[in-house]
């Protein structure tokens, strides 16, 4: 073969890599888990007497049947079976749930307090499962007092309310919540807002004891409360591995381990609130 | 060496290695070893300890990326060590020559980093200092052939199975880099001042963590919901295999530049045929149908490249 012509087939050769170049990626694969996978979501509120379990199938299309599972809760001295089917509202403000999804509710003997331990247990389509945790104690809301009043900003923008507050070694995760919020209106009368027209909340705060929550301002003069929620460490730790990787066994403590069930079981505690008036 | 009955001999040593500050260590070595009119075999133990770590044994997908083996020194005791137990054979006859070894590793006092607790998106080029005293173990086969014809044609190939393990606190696992199997087959073919080569390479998967669940999370009570996706054992499936041709040409000219020497012009293109080789993957959710897929992430596509060698 004279030089020419290799010279020749070597540019051919590399066109065709070339070509062949612009269809590079592997075709995405269609996920193949398990599809009877249940998914729980299991948060108990101090202070409330119902209990509120959302279960997902994640890896069946929504238009599917919701999953099927039995679920108990146990307290101090008592049980309570998970027998309630309820509105999704009731249970969760997520509208859309990655698959077909059931609320079931729990009416509780007592309110849930804080710092007591309770359990779950329950079958679902692959198996049976069970969980415990303690409910973390009530974060203390230091700053602001009772009350607090605060000069509008200008309309339209919004301003940031200083928060002092301190919480035990249980709590995971510290939220900034708003409540009752009230709009003044021309007239002088009050008109409930929803929550989110002051802004994302609930909304993470830094651990540290300190921090400033933005809260937005219209042309209205408002007012609202003010707390601190705080979270125990299973749904922390089930929050800290959101992403698109997997992650790998072992996993930290979710609080509900089973076959094919999978999720977190935890507890929520608000703090007092602060009343917020802003005109 | 020892001349035993006709055809065997026995080697055996024993090295000492003072690194400086760290530790004395004793490396020993026995080999018996037999010569038949075309073939020898040999058996052999040994140890040995090298101050150093490898960059490579990062798990984080990013390091799949970058190309590299760096090897960093190893500053406090102990000094990692390599004990091997290997069985040879090799063998030529005309222009064909075999050889195969079949091997066992026991790794102590290694440096790799701690396992996070989602390691495929851990740090790449990570702090050595920050490493962890750690053991592995290697187990495997090892294959490789030439055969060289007249008219300038020859083959050239290996294969290899190998069973790799790292323990790492209390985690064992096998590490992102290690494949099962993998075969590499060359050939070239020169005629008058031209070569030509192409070479095939076809591996199984590097290791990849199965998924259990996609599990939905409404993060801080905000009314939305993200994925939390909760894998299985850490690197206990593989990933789809990786397959690879590679070609190349060249040609040496004479010239009597700067007082003789040649030029060589040359094309190569790697990965001939841009297979999509995969190094992992993520999970994809279509918000509006909640379909699930694995996106893959591929390495390299095809490469090609040209140049001029001159030589004087």
């Amino acid at each position: 073969m004279s030089a020419r012509a290799a010279w020749r087939t070597a540019l051919a050769i590399a066109c065709a890599g070339i070509w062949s170049a612009c269809d590079f990626t592997r075709p995405s694969d269609p996920f193949a888990a398990h599809p009877d996978v249940v998914t729980v979501s299991l948060l108990l509120i101090d202070g409330e007497r119902e209990a509120r379990l959302v279960a997902v199938h994640p890896h069946r299309p929504r238009s599917a049947e919701p999953p099927k599972l039995t679920a108990t809760l146990k307290g101090p001295g008592w049980t309570a079976a998970f027998s309630e089917e309820l509105e999704m509202e009731t249970c969760t403000l997520a509208a859309s749930w990655p698959g077909p999804v059931r609320c079931l509710g729990a009416m509780l003997p007592e309110p849930i307090r804080a710092s007591s331990a309770y359990a779950v247990e329950g079958t679902a389509p692959l198996g049976s499962f069970k969980g415990a945790m303690t409910m973390p104690a009530a974060p203390n809301l230091v700053d602001p007092g009772d009350s607090l009043g605060l000069p509008a900003p200008p309309k339209f923008t919004g301003l940031d309310i200083p928060m002092k507050y301190s919480a035990g070694s249980d709590v995971g995760t510290l939220l900034a919540d708003v409540l009752e919020a009230y709009e003044t209106q021309e007239d002088g009368t009050e008109e409930e807002v929803n929550r989110f027209h002051l802004g994302p909340f609930p909304q993470p705060v830094e651990g540290a004891g300190a921090d400033t929550v933005y809260v937005y301002y219209q042309d209205k003069d408002l007012r609202f409360e003010l707390r601190v929620l705080g979270i125990g460490w299973h749904y922390t730790n089930f929050l800290a591995h959101v992403g698109t990787f997997p992650t790998p066994r072992p996993w930290p403590s979710f609080g509900i381990e089973g076959e094919g069930v999978y999720g977190y079981f935890d507890g929520l505690s608000p703090s007092r609130a602060a009343r917020i008036r802003i005109r | 060496m020892s001349p035993l009955t006709r055809g065997f001999a026995t080697r055996a040593g024993l090295r000492v290695d003072r690194f400086e500050e760290l530790a004395t260590t004793l490396a020993p070595f026995a080999e018996l070893s037999y010569a038949g009119s075309w073939w020898d075999a040999r058996i052999s133990a040994s140890q040995s300890h090298q101050r150093l770590a490898s960059v490579r044994n990062e798990e984080a997908m990013g390091a799949s990326f970058i190309a590299y083996d760096l090897l960093v020194p190893v500053s406090e005791a102990p000094i990692p060590r390599n004990t091997e137990v290997s069985i040879g054979w090799q063998g030529s006859r005309g222009g064909l020559r075999v050889r195969l070894d079949v091997y066992a590793r026991a790794l102590d006092r290694l440096r790799l980093p701690a396992l996070d607790a989602k390691p495929t998106t851990a740090t790449a080029l990570g702090d050595p200092s920050l490493w962890e005293v750690a053991s592995g173990s290697a187990t495997g086969i090892e294959t490789s052939w030439s055969w060289i014809a007249d008219g300038g044609f020859s083959v050239l190939g290996s294969y290899r199975w190998g069973k790799v393990k790292r323990t790492v606190d209390s985690r064992t696992y096998t590490p992102r880099f290690h494949r099962d199997h993998e075969l590499e087959l060359g050939t070239s073919y020169t005629q008058g001042p031209s070569s030509w080569s192409a070479r095939l390479s076809l591996r199984s998967g590097q290791p990849e963590t199965p998924v259990l669940a996609i599990a939905p999370i409404d993060p801080y009570l905000g009314g939305y919901t993200e994925n939390v996706v909760l894998g299985g054992e850490y690197n206990s499936l593989r990933l789809p295999h990786y397959a690879r041709i590679d070609i190349g040409w060249r040609r040496e000219n004479q010239v009597s530049w700067f007082g003789g020497g040649s030029v060589v012009p040359y094309v190569s293109v790697a990965n001939l045929f841009s297979l999509p080789n995969v190094v992992g993957w993520y999970v994809e959710q279509d918000y509006y149908s909640n379909k699930v897929e694995r996106v893959y992430l591929p390495q390299l596509p095809m490469i090609p490249f040209f140049g001029v060698e001159f030589r004087f």
